[in-house]
């Protein structure tokens, strides 16, 4: 409180300086007669000493640290995973299987049978000395 | 962006042109790769081009193609068995089916498959589809049958080669759930014991 008054009056007697110069004690020690009042009602002068932890601790702050489980609840809410309602059933197999894609259970059928040398292409393609180009990639 | 028409595929060019090559060389070599759907679709556009090349035959063609392959007996491949598949066949050579993920990223995932070839997924899809419906004797689907013209129509004895491969699925049918169905291709065959198969 001293520190604000003495600053005031600096303030006021900075502009005229010899006139007030003798008058600052005076009001000074009127004002500093009343100076209790202003101190407790307004609270705006933090003592230097506290002034470091004035904005960290001493102002409105949890008391504890959030645990990881709520932070985490927190910021993954609203991004839960999409059910996946496009389905239907295979053709080949009848079992369910996701709308637009082949059913993996017949995939591996197919390659199955393929890998048995049954099936698509024969005639219209007589594998084109298959084991050759095996042998051209294995040599490189 | 919006004017470049291709994918970056996350490389940079050099990387993503030899990427591209690896893979459009390994369609061409086993006629069907597994990869994702992005990269499916890219390879898709060079395989188009290769054997548009391919259906020009000419030397200049010949040149560009064997500029682009890696190994020159897949040339041979392209110029001869490719070309003379495709003879009649205007554009449309490959196909890109999506599938179930297969990595660990779950990534979007595709077969890429030359049309009519011996690994020609479709195809074999169809066959098994209507080798259920005979199997249990149930009537084949517009959409099966939409399928079946499309898979037979350029492709060499293509509905022998079909009517041989459903034969194989009923057998494979018969073999998995009780050979109680005739094999041959009659639909009216009883269904109830075929919803009881399945």
């Amino acid at each position: 409180m001293a520190s604000i008054l003495l600053r005031r009056g600096a303030f006021t007697a900075a502009p005229a300086v010899t006139p007030l110069f003798w008058r600052a004690p005076a009001a000074s020690s009127i004002l500093s007669f009343l100076a209790p009042t202003f101190a407790i009602g307004l609270r705006i002068n933090v003592p230097p000493i506290i002034s470091d932890i004035w904005e960290s601790i001493l102002k409105a702050v949890p008391k504890k640290k959030q645990s990881h489980s709520r932070k985490r609840m927190r910021q993954l809410a609203g991004k839960a995973l999409q059910d996946i309602t496009a389905l239907n059933e295979c053709p080949g197999c009848g079992s369910l299987k996701r709308s637009h894609h082949l059913c993996p259970t017949c995939v591996n059928e197919i390659k199955q049978m393929w890998k048995e040398g049954v099936g698509a292409g024969g005639s219209s393609t007589p594998a084109l000395s298959e084991p050759g180009m095996g042998d051209a990639r294995s040599s490189s | 962006m919006s004017h470049i028409h291709h994918r970056m595929l996350g490389r940079k060019s050099s990387h993503r042109v030899a990427m591209l090559r690896n893979l459009v060389q390994s369609l061409i070599e086993h006629e069907s790769i597994r990869t994702t759907y992005p990269r499916a679709k890219e390879a898709q556009k060079v395989a188009e081009n290769l054997i548009t090349l391919a259906r020009k035959n000419t030397e200049a063609s010949k040149n560009e193609a064997k500029k682009y392959l890696y190994t020159h007996e897949l040339n041979d491949k392209l110029f001869g068995q490719i070309r003379e598949r495709y003879a009649n066949r205007d554009g449309g050579y490959t196909r890109v089916l999506h599938i179930e993920p297969y990595n660990g990223d779950a990534a979007p995932s595709a077969i890429l498959e030359l049309v009519d070839g011996p690994k020609d997924m479709r195809f074999a899809m169809t066959a098994k589809a209507v080798a259920r419906n005979t199997y249990e004797g149930t009537p084949v689907h517009p959409i099966t049958k939409k399928n079946i013209e499309k898979v037979t129509r350029f492709r060499t004895n293509g509905k022998e080669e079909f009517q041989q491969t459903v034969k194989y699925f009923v057998a494979g049918f018969e073999k998995k759930y009780g050979g109680v169905e005739s094999s041959d291709s009659s639909t009216d065959v009883k269904p109830g014991i075929a919803t009881s198969a399945t």
